[in-house]
């Protein structure tokens, strides 16, 4: 297994580089703009910022899909194990899940303690109204769903297709629902609707329904790379 | 190195041959020593195991023998036996194909005797 | 190198409905080096790939020191199946470069020996900062070659080694692997489609026909079986009597069999007025695995 996990580390830390990278152009392209000292600054820089925690789940996709299908036939060819390489893979995804979770912490964090101006635009860096927790979770979602996308394709272009399409809808279903549970303005409103039990208790019916992906999706990971036929 | 080589017999009775043809050469004298079997098994790009069989082949002939921790040499000896095994299969090997070669040309027995003997006359003079 | 034996037992292989695998039988000796032949579609990767747990069977055993290969950790480490590389890899190129692929294979390979590997590279020129998608297919081949040999596994596997290489390379190759048997006496098993050039490295070939083993000899032994007998029709239809008559060329009178059979049936054969010349593992895989096609 370790074998496994420091082959998949090797990529691992160099496609988190990237995501820091990324984060460090963004903040240093929001200083020369003007974004923090003006609210009404409006850039790609700006823009970027405010959407970063998609922008780390579609990294975070897009890393899991290659690790299950490039990494996973490299691994596999060379003699790996199939039950080491998976472990090693929930290893690396847990890796990026909490590095990028520290990031988007300090992300969410940076204009508060470098004194830019506040804007209400930017509520999803609040991570759902301040249940951080479960920026990790989402995280892992979209690793289980970048894997298996990456696995189903392989096998059957239509059904890796509607993988990905599905993984799409939850990457904007989960920014979509960052932005509301912060923008306590809208929530208000639809509170008091006819359906406001339901946005009462949609947090909790995303988070189970998202965990109960996230381990059924680990199962068919599973069993998928123990079938896996090496190209 | 592997031109010599051809694909008209098996490799390993090539190899012996090729050695037993060093000995009458004098390549190889009495008490020297033979390649061994992966000197021969790369200057042939050949598997040392067929170069093995070769002088294996030789070593149940007596020409050659082995001298533990060292290697193959050549047997005392070794070129009157290699003359020995020729002569024998020299019938086989050399008479009767001549003949039947002769025959299906419809020479007679005198023209090809005649031919031997002119031939005999020849090699005496060089 | 203390290889153990891989064997396998009753395997059977089959893509949706079509069978690829029938009932296979195959015993790997250690120390020896192994050359598996067969045509396009006979089943030669696949069954390598079974062979090394990379690859799934229907049924039957694949077994290393008796235990089964599948998910054995033991038995993985001491495989190395260096397949052809591919400049596309699933949607897009192969962008790995030569250094990470090496990198890999350090990772993995328990035996795995850099100077070795790194003096490969010398001598073959190649680039470590290229992606193998960058690579012409003799380099690509190169790399192959490079890491079954660095690997330094005791059992070694290579596909189709000398695809792409020109013909001096390819001697190279074999000079090679010849080099690293001797010192190493490990085990290889070599699949290639260039058989006449190899045929003199190989201690025994292992004939793949449409998903059958047809022979598993020792090389020299099985040429030895065979021969080209020649001569007017007649004559050699009544010297070929009794012996496996595997393909006939005739032009005219003139008419031209395959034989196999025993060597002394053989010998007595050269009495009679007929041409016997002997047949080099090539022809003989032609014979055996022609089917009748285009003779």
């Amino acid at each position: 297994m370790v074998k496994s996990f420091r082959f998949l580390l090797s990529y691992s830390w160099v496609n988190l580089g990237a995501v820091f990278g990324f984060a460090a152009i963004v903040i240093v392209g929001c200083y020369i703009t003007g974004v923090p000292g003006n609210p009404n600054v409006g850039n790609l820089f700006e823009t970027y910022y405010a959407m970063f925690p998609t922008m780390i789940l579609l990294c975070l996709f897009l890393y899991a899909f290659a690790m299950c299908t490039n990494n996973l036939n490299l691994g596999l060819s060379m003699g790996a194990r199939r039950r080491d390489f998976f472990w090693a893979i929930q290893g690396n995804m847990a890796f990026y899940a909490v590095v990028c979770w520290g990031l988007q912490l300090f992300m969410s964090a940076f204009p508060a303690l470098a004194n830019w101006e506040i804007r209400d635009k930017w509520a999803l860096l609040d991570l759902f109204d301040g249940r951080v927790w479960v920026f990790p979770l989402v995280c892992m979602v979209l690793m289980v769903l970048g894997c298996l996308s990456g696995l189903v394709l392989v096998k059957s272009k239509i059904l890796g297709t509607i993988l990905v399409t599905i993984s799409i809808f939850v990457m904007i279903f989960v920014s979509a629902f960052m932005i509301l549970s912060a923008d306590t303005g809208v929530m208000n409103y639809l509170v008091e609707t006819e359906w406001g039990w339901l946005w009462t208790t949609l947090p909790r019916i995303m988070i189970a329904v998202l965990s109960a992906g996230a381990v059924g999706g680990e199962f068919l990971i599973w069993k998928v790379v123990q079938r896996y036929v090496v190209r | 190195m592997r031109g010599t080589l051809n694909d008209q017999s098996l490799i390993y009775l090539q190899i012996a041959r090729m050695l037993e043809d060093d000995i009458l050469r004098g390549v190889y004298r009495e008490e020297e020593q033979v390649p061994s079997t992966n000197e021969l098994a790369r200057g042939y790009n050949i598997n040392p195991a067929t170069a093995a069989k070769g002088i294996n082949l030789l070593v149940a002939d007596g020409i050659l023998y082995k001298r533990r921790g060292i290697g193959m040499f050549v047997s005392k000896g070794a070129g009157d036996t290699v003359k020995q095994k020729r002569k024998a299969s020299f019938y086989d090997g050399y008479v009767k194909p001549l003949v039947k070669e002769g025959t299906s040309l419809a020479l007679t027995g005198e023209e090809i005797t005649a031919m031997i003997q002119q031939a005999i006359g020849e090699e005496n003079e060089t | 190198m203390n290889a153990g034996i891989l064997k396998a037992e009753g395997l059977c292989k089959s893509y949706k409905d079509k069978e690829v695998l029938h009932n296979l039988d195959l015993t790997i000796e250690p120390g020896k080096i192994y050359g598996l032949i067969g045509r396009n579609g006979a089943g030669k990767t696949t069954l390598l790939g079974i062979l090394t747990a990379q690859n799934t069977k229907n049924s039957g055993s694949v077994t290393y020191n008796g235990q089964p290969v599948w998910e054995n950790q033991r038995a993985l480490n001491d495989i190395c199946f260096s397949r052809e590389l591919q400049a596309t890899l699933f949607s897009g190129p192969n962008n790995l470069k030569v250094k990470h692929y090496l990198k890999s294979a350090a990772i993995y390979y328990p035996n795995w020996d850099m100077d070795y590997a790194l003096r490969l590279l010398d001598e073959f020129k190649l680039e470590t900062k290229k992606k193998i998608s960058q690579l012409s297919k003799g380099q690509m081949s190169m790399v192959t070659i490079l890491i079954a040999l660095a690997s330094r596994a005791p059992i070694t596997i290579l596909d189709e080694p000398a695809a792409g290489l020109d013909v001096v390379m390819r001697e190279r190759f074999y000079q090679l692997l010849l080099e690293d048997f001797a010192q190493t006496n490990r085990t290889f098993i070599v699949s290639t489609h260039i058989i006449e050039e190899a045929a003199s490295v190989f201690e025994r070939v292992i004939i793949l026909d449409e998903g059958r083993i047809l022979e598993n000899t020792d090389t020299e032994e099985l040429i030895g079986q065979f021969r080209y007998v020649s001569g007017r029709d007649d004559v050699v239809d009544q010297v070929c009597n009794g012996l496996q008559v595997l393909s006939t060329h005739q032009m005219g009178r003139h008419k031209t069999v395959a034989v196999r059979g025993d060597m002394a049936k053989l010998e007595a054969a050269r009495e009679a007025d007929v041409d016997i010349a002997p047949m080099n593992l090539q022809n003989v895989f032609v014979s055996l695995c022609g089917h009748g096609d285009a003779q």
